[in-house]
């Protein structure tokens, strides 16, 4: 008796993993499903819900957020400890094409050594598998998002040569610095500091049907002209390649069968439908949060009690400074690259990789905000704002994390969303590694940048702050016992069961962790297009 | 979604209003106050045991007088007035309070605040919050990793926080040059 399934792969999520995957797939050959959350929604909607909100800086505040797909900030979604004053938040989105369509589109490569941290300074974990493993498909993300970047710049910080190693140069040319980052660049750099560019998805060539950059200066949360790079498009990309998108649909159930196999996934709709679907193999690509969240409802892929834990991100601090001199800040994107010094060396046996990134986002309403509490009115308010947005310098640090199991996402007990699932709980404690090398930072860097720039002081708090690049929840590894997937994203568990989400990564580095899940993601979809 | 202007304190005036009133200018700040011409007062739940609620007219010659501008969009002050007043319900009458003080002791020049604050250090909470309307184009405290807070929308490119800048800088997700102008700066950077 032969069987006959629904597809021969079933992704479960929308977003740049999942959608690229799907896209791979259905151009191999393959019949896919993917299932989404979420709805469609189209830019310009996001857009005017952004220009007619009071929550400019909210990155979740212009996209939807029902009871049946709550966004991360929906008060009635996560329940995240707070520790030390600060609360654990990723900045999670429910639509088809996730959560980058709010990322400001930072594409970094792991470095080497970044996969070899047990290995070389002793801490955390290795990655599974090796650089060079992953060097084609760095290569195939980087195309189909149309990153630009340096083939010049040595990425890990030392001012040496080209770093990492690359077989085929980036697809897009670096755009032009902006003034700001020039005069920081000359300024802060003539004492060692190394400035990186920022290798990106925000296309300066027109490519793949989207526009230039023209310097709108909203990445986040929402680029108005689709220059930047966000998973819709290939969401869009592999709908016409002819993956069948089944959207407004939650997966709620793995369901397992003969030989530990996963035999159909079941969703629920917000109309109370409840539907069942069989595949040959199943692709979890539902973000870090959502993806252990599944795997923790259907009680699969968590022999080694790995699922959930060992969250990490790069949680943040912030320096903000006047120079003595006009920079003009908030001209171009919202970022353009920083400094490296820290990304890798002996240190990091001690205490956390830093990155040091440089803001350019228009900064007048941090401003005006300030200026106004102050008492600030009349003709000084307007000369005022003028003169300190000229000024205005803000250096964005993020530190490495190492994994630790009672850092961890888990089901609510208690509470339930419009479909009767569980909400989640977070647990997440600063280590001291981090807080070592938030002090080294605080103390030495912060001032050298202040004093090179002849500066004043607005704040160095040291208050730590979310970045959202979720982490370790699912983490792979070489032993079945310890992580969750082998270095293919396979389930130790279940032979037809994968997990495409940076949630994979075992080590945090200090990198936007989002290229290196795409690479892994576009690897195992060429190993699954070989099996099924 | 929740980001539309809540139509319950924002559109319905303002369509009533279209044809009445559009935008005012007047020469000489002047705070007397002109019921006969004013729209009516937004009326809250704190007005009777606070006294009086500040007019629709009145609060947009507050606002003038406040930002230091000689014309406003009235739809907008309509809107800023909704705004406060759904942040906080005791604004009307915490307004036209002010409104009557900064007439009494004469303050026609807001670049003269900071005196008039010294001797009304209880008036402040109400005028920073009219100015911090007007230039940031919200009321209230906008919530960044929540979807729950007390901040309401006015207006976004009319903002006065990107007046000073608007040669120089862009408000955000509007183009002011083409792929790469960031290259340079602007052009008034030597007096900047």
């Amino acid at each position: 008796m032969t069987t006959q399934y629904d597809a021969d792969i079933i992704i479960v999520g929308s977003g740049i993993i999942g959608s690229n995957i799907a896209h791979s797939l259905a151009t191999k050959g393959k019949s896919v499903i993917m299932l989404e959350a979420g709805e469609w929604v189209p830019r310009w909607k996001i857009l005017e819900n952004f220009r007619s909100s009071p929550r400019k800086e909210n990155y979740n505040d212009p996209y939807p957020d029902h009871p049946w797909a709550m966004t991360s900030f929906d008060p009635n979604y996560i329940d995240s400890k707070v520790y030390d004053g600060f609360r654990y938040m990723p900045y999670t989105l429910k639509l088809v094409g996730g959560t980058t369509w709010h990322w400001a589109a930072a594409t970094w490569r792991f470095i080497p050594n970044d996969m070899r941290l047990k290995t070389v300074y002793g801490q955390g974990n290795d990655w599974p598998l090796n650089y060079e493993d992953l060097e084609p498909y760095y290569y195939d993300g980087e195309y189909r998002l149309g990153v630009a970047g340096s083939d010049t710049d040595d990425q890990s910080g030392q001012g040496g040569k080209a770093w990492p190693p690359r077989a085929k140069p980036y697809p897009v040319p670096p755009e032009a610095e902006t003034y700001y980052f020039k005069r920081l660049k000359t300024r802060i750099g003539a004492e060692g500091y190394h400035f990186v560019h920022e290798p990106n998805a925000r296309t300066n060539r027109p490519w793949d049907g989207r526009p230039a950059c023209s310097g709108n200066n909203n990445c986040q949360p929402i680029c108005p002209i689709g220059a930047m790079y966000s998973g819709i498009f290939h969401a869009k990309h592999a709908a016409d390649a002819g993956v069948k998108i089944i959207s407004k649909a939650t997966a709620y159930k793995l369901e397992k069968g003969a030989g530990n196999k996963i035999v159909a996934v079941h969703y629920k709709t917000p109309d109370h439908q409840d539907v069942r679907l069989t595949a040959k193999t199943f692709i979890i690509a539902a973000n870090g949060l959502e993806t252990p969240k599944l795997l923790l409802m259907s009680d699969v892929a968590n022999s080694s009690d790995m699922v959930g834990r060992n969250l990490m991100d790069h949680t943040g601090i912030t320096l903000r400074f006047l120079s003595d001199e006009p920079l003009w800040p908030g001209r171009g994107q919202v970022q353009q690259g920083g400094i490296f010094n820290w990304r890798d060396g002996p240190h990091r046996s001690e205490h956390a990789a830093v990155k040091h990134a440089i803001t350019n986002a228009v900064p007048n309403r941090i401003v005006a905000d300030m200026l106004i509490k102050q008492g600030v009115a009349g003709t000084k308010l307007d000369e005022q704002i003028r003169h300190m947005s000229a000024r205005w310098v803000e250096i964005s640090s993020v530190f490495e994390m190492l994994p630790s199991p009672d850092n961890r996402i888990t089901l609510s007990t208690t509470n339930t969303d419009a479909l009767g699932l569980p909400t989640l709980k977070i647990n997440y404690q600063i280590a001291d590694y981090v807080k070592k090398a938030v002090n080294v930072i605080r103390n030495k860097d912060y001032k050298d940048f202040v004093r090179i720039m002849n500066g004043t002081l607005i704040s160095n708090t040291g208050e730590f702050q979310n970045r959202s690049h979720i982490m370790g929840t699912v983490l792979m590894g070489k032993d079945a016992s310890t992580s969750v997937t082998n270095h293919e994203g396979r389930t130790w568990d279940h032979e037809n069961l994968f997990l495409a989400t940076t949630g994979l990564l075992p080590a945090a580095g200090v990198v936007n962790p989002t290229l290196g899940g795409l690479a892994i993601g576009l690897r195992m979809a060429d190993i699954i297009a070989r099996e099924v | 979604m929740g980001n539309a202007p809540d139509p319950s304190y924002g559109f319905t005036r303002r369509v009533l209003l279209r044809g009445l009133a559009t935008t005012m200018t007047i020469t000489s700040f002047s705070l007397v106050s002109s019921p006969s011409k004013g729209a009516p007062a937004v009326k809250s739940a704190a007005d009777a045991a606070t006294g009086s609620a500040i007019s629709e007219q009145d609060f947009l010659h507050l606002s003038q007088l406040l930002t230091r501008r000689d014309s406003l969009d009235s739809e907008i002050s309509n809107r800023a007035l909704s705004a406060l007043t759904a942040t906080d319900p005791t604004f009307p009458a915490a307004a036209e309070t002010l409104r009557r003080t900064l007439h009494r002791e004469n303050l026609t020049d807001v670049n003269n605040l900071s005196a008039f604050a010294e001797h009304h250090p209880e008036l402040m909470k109400t005028a920073t919050s009219i100015i911090a309307a007007w230039y940031l184009g919200y009321s209230g405290t906008p919530a960044i990793e929540s979807t729950k807070d007390d901040a309401h929308f006015i207006c976004y490119q009319a903002a006065l926080m990107y007046q000073p800048t608007i040669d120089a800088t862009v408000i955000p997700t509007y183009a002011r040059g083409h792929t790469n102008y960031w290259a340079t700066p602007p052009a008034t950077l030597s007096t900047d």
